[in-house]
């Protein structure tokens, strides 16, 4: 579904990605753990195509076409979503409004009917309640005066009303507590299917003990540098990014 | 003595002398005459006056006008339904290029707590305080052009409302200018005054049909008596060519209200004055703007609000949505007196510039001699918020859908102050006709509620 061959892709005048490849098939999790600066975020902005980070060598290619070369509003009709690690507040547009327009945009793309107000509301209140967000939330401005615990669930919630077949989820889980941690986890979890992938991008090991992935991605300086089982992220909680940062180093020790 | 610039009020000078007295009572001809020597003695204001400093009016000094005649412009009645902004659920008065039409008017009836007539009808009828209202409109400090439509106006509208008349339904003044060979010029008087209790809703919408050129030059007055209240809205819809230079002036006494809307959507060079004197205890003032801009449209907002009573409220808060070569101006004046303790007043001025070569000026002038005072005020100019609009085109929103969204969410509180539901929707309709890209049907509400 989506194959990242050597990506690279630098901000200003600053390479971040280094040379990244990976391969999410449908069904299957993947976290991708790293300690700040190692570019997680950054292959998420890319993937959803943020046009401050230029991409600068290598290839994505997404349900066999060039994901690269679309704009970052046919991605999300092709059904990429990225759940942003900073949720950007709107002020003046309705959370409702703001999501009505997007499902219907994507459905437009799709030849799909539009939903009229009526039916998007009871879709919006069956979502809402899924991910625990509070419908008094849905008629706010987007995200503005939200709790950080909020605007992560209204992610999840956008989600769960767009139904993407990739999602990539941007440190979804920091600044949670243990039980807003709970309802995302539950709102992702009831997302897992075998026809949808997931990048699961995060600092901690936590969020993984709910969302439980099928691979683990370590990335430092650009670069993966080790990948394995959901076990690998057991072994990074015990005993950090250090060793294996220095494993990737010397290689023959 | 000859003014510095009389070439410039030549036109005006022989327009006044061609028309020549009009029929009326004698303090009419000599208030008109009084006025006449303002304007001539003053001129058109000069480039580079402090007031003027941002708003060139080269374009104007080049061009020769002429005043309509007084009887009765045609336009059809199908063409009229066209030219509303919203249904007109309550009383209409047209006016074509400054002519009462009364075959377009639907006014109240005589004993309905309103009175509602041309001004000139007011003025012959000898309506009572008519004389005094008139006069008063040399009281609020503006100049030149006000002197201008004091020495030239033929009507607007004469509008009184008796002492506690609530009236529900809005008055709608429509302002038509048609042009065809580029000379008109209108004068409309329009003056409002609401005896104690009295509460009223005015819309106020000029319009121009064609791009050519005229001058609009009207001049509203409030008279606000104790605990009356009126909501003004007001609407700019000149044509391309258009020069548009509006006065509006109020006067408010205890605890009475005022709130204006102003909404400016089209016209060449646009000048507006408002002055509020905030003269009674309990006051509350509101001025709200709103300026859609583009082309090289230019659009001035200057407004003064003077508190001159303690325990005053005035909120003002001037938007400007500018692309292209468009250049808004804004300059707030809050005035307050030594003797205006415990006065709240909030301004703000923001301005969303959609292009590298809109350009926005902006001016607080805060004037303060009382010493239990909050006084605060705040401008900001900037483009659209690209993590916004990266956010909405993340979830599948098309580019230009993301930016007509963004600027009506910039725009959308101004939109969401209207009260009635038709005009507000009218509104919308117009904001997403002048945004460029695919836009939203109107009567949608993006705001939340």
């Amino acid at each position: 579904m989506l194959e990242i061959k050597e990506l690279q892709a630098k901000v200003e005048d600053t390479q971040i990605l280094k040379g990244i490849s990976l391969q999410v098939n449908p069904g299957e999790v993947h976290a991708v753990m790293g300690p700040n600066g190692s570019g997680k975020s950054t292959l998420g902005k890319v993937i959803a195509g943020h046009e401050d980070y230029l991409v600068t060598g290598g290839s994505v290619a997404y349900k066999g076409k060039d994901l690269l070369d679309m704009e970052p509003e046919d991605r999300a009709c092709e059904g990429v979503f990225l759940a942003f690690q900073y949720p950007v507040e709107i002020p003046g547009v309705g959370n409702n409004y703001f999501l009505r327009t997007a499902l219907n945009s994507i459905r437009k793309y799709r030849g799909e009917e539009e939903l009229d107000a009526f039916d998007f509301l009871e879709l919006a209140r069956e979502k809402a309640d899924l991910v625990e967000l509070d419908r008094s939330l849905l008629d706010r401005p987007v995200n503005e005066g939200f709790s950080g615990g909020e605007k992560k669930r209204n992610e999840v919630f956008q989600m769960a009303v767009l139904e993407p077949t990739l999602a990539v989820l941007d440190e979804t889980d920091s600044g949670l507590d243990i039980d807003a941690l709970k309802a995302v986890a539950d709102g992702v979890n009831s997302m897992r299917g075998p026809d949808r992938g997931f990048i699961v991008i995060t600092h901690y090991q936590r969020l993984l003990e709910y969302i439980v992935p099928d691979y683990v991605h370590v990335l430092h300086d650009g670069r993966i540098i080790k990948s394995g089982g959901k076990e690998l992220a057991l072994e990074l909680e015990e005993k950090g990014y250090t060793w294996i940062e220095e494993e990737a180093a010397n290689p023959a020790s | 003595m000859t003014a510095p610039n009389a070439a410039d009020t030549q036109t005006f000078l022989d327009a006044y002398a061609e028309r020549g007295k009009v029929d009326g009572p004698e303090w009419l001809a000599s208030y008109q005459e009084e006025s006449m020597k303002l304007f001539r003695a003053a001129g058109l204001p000069l480039p580079g006056s402090e007031e003027w400093k941002y708003t060139n009016l080269a374009g104007l000094r080049k061009r020769e006008f002429a005043l309509a005649g007084a009887q009765p412009q045609q336009i059809t009645s199908t063409d009229l339904s066209e030219l509303l902004i919203c249904d007109p659920d309550g009383f209409l008065a047209v006016f074509v290029n400054g002519v009462f039409s009364a075959e377009h008017s639907r006014l109240p009836e005589a004993g309905s707590g309103i009175q509602v007539e041309p001004l000139s009808a007011a003025i012959e009828n000898g309506s009572p305080g008519v004389e005094e209202l008139v006069a008063s409109g040399k009281t609020f400090g503006f100049e030149s052009f006000a002197d201008l439509n004091s020495a030239l106006f033929h009507s607007g509208a004469w509008i009184h409302v008796t002492r506690g008349a609530e009236i529900t339904e809005p008055l709608y003044l429509l302002h038509i200018s048609d042009s065809p060979d580029g000379s008109l010029m209108t004068h409309p008087r329009n003056v409002v005054s609401l005896e104690e209790g009295a509460r009223l809703t005015l819309i106020e919408d000029y319009l121009g049909l064609g791009d050519s050129a005229y001058l609009s030059n009207p001049f509203t007055h409030f008279q606000i008596a104790d605990n009356a209240g009126a909501v003004h809205y007001r609407l700019v819809r000149e044509g391309e060519g258009s020069f548009h230079v509006s006065n509006l002036g109020v006067r408010q006494a205890g605890h009475s209200s005022f709130t204006s809307h102003s909404f400016c959507f089209s016209g060449g060079v646009v000048r507006n004055d408002v002055a509020a004197f905030l003269e009674g205890e309990g006051v509350e003032c509101t001025l709200n703007g709103l300026t859609v801009g583009r082309g090289e449209e230019h659009v001035d907002n200057h407004t003064r609000i003077i508190h001159s009573q303690p325990n005053c409220n005035s909120w003002e808060m001037y938007k400007a949505v500018l692309a292209e070569k468009a250049h808004g101006v804004f300059n707030g004046k809050i005035y307050v007196a030594q003797d205006a303790q415990k006065t709240d007043a909030k301004q703000s001025n923001q301005a969303l510039l959609l292009s590298d070569t809109a350009v926005m000026d902006s001016k607080p002038e805060l004037e303060i001699y009382a010493d239990d005072v909050k006084c605060t005020h705040g401008a900001t100019v900037g483009q659209l918020n690209e993590d916004g609009l990266f956010y909405l085109r993340s979830r599948g929103i098309g580019k230009e859908a993301a930016r007509v969204l963004l600027v009506y969410a910039f725009a959308s509180d101004l939109v969401s102050g209207i009260e009635h539901p038709g005009l507000k929707a009218g509104v919308e309709a117009l904001l997403f006709e002048k945004l460029p890209g695919d836009c939203e049907p109107a009567g949608v509400t993006v705001g939340a509620t």
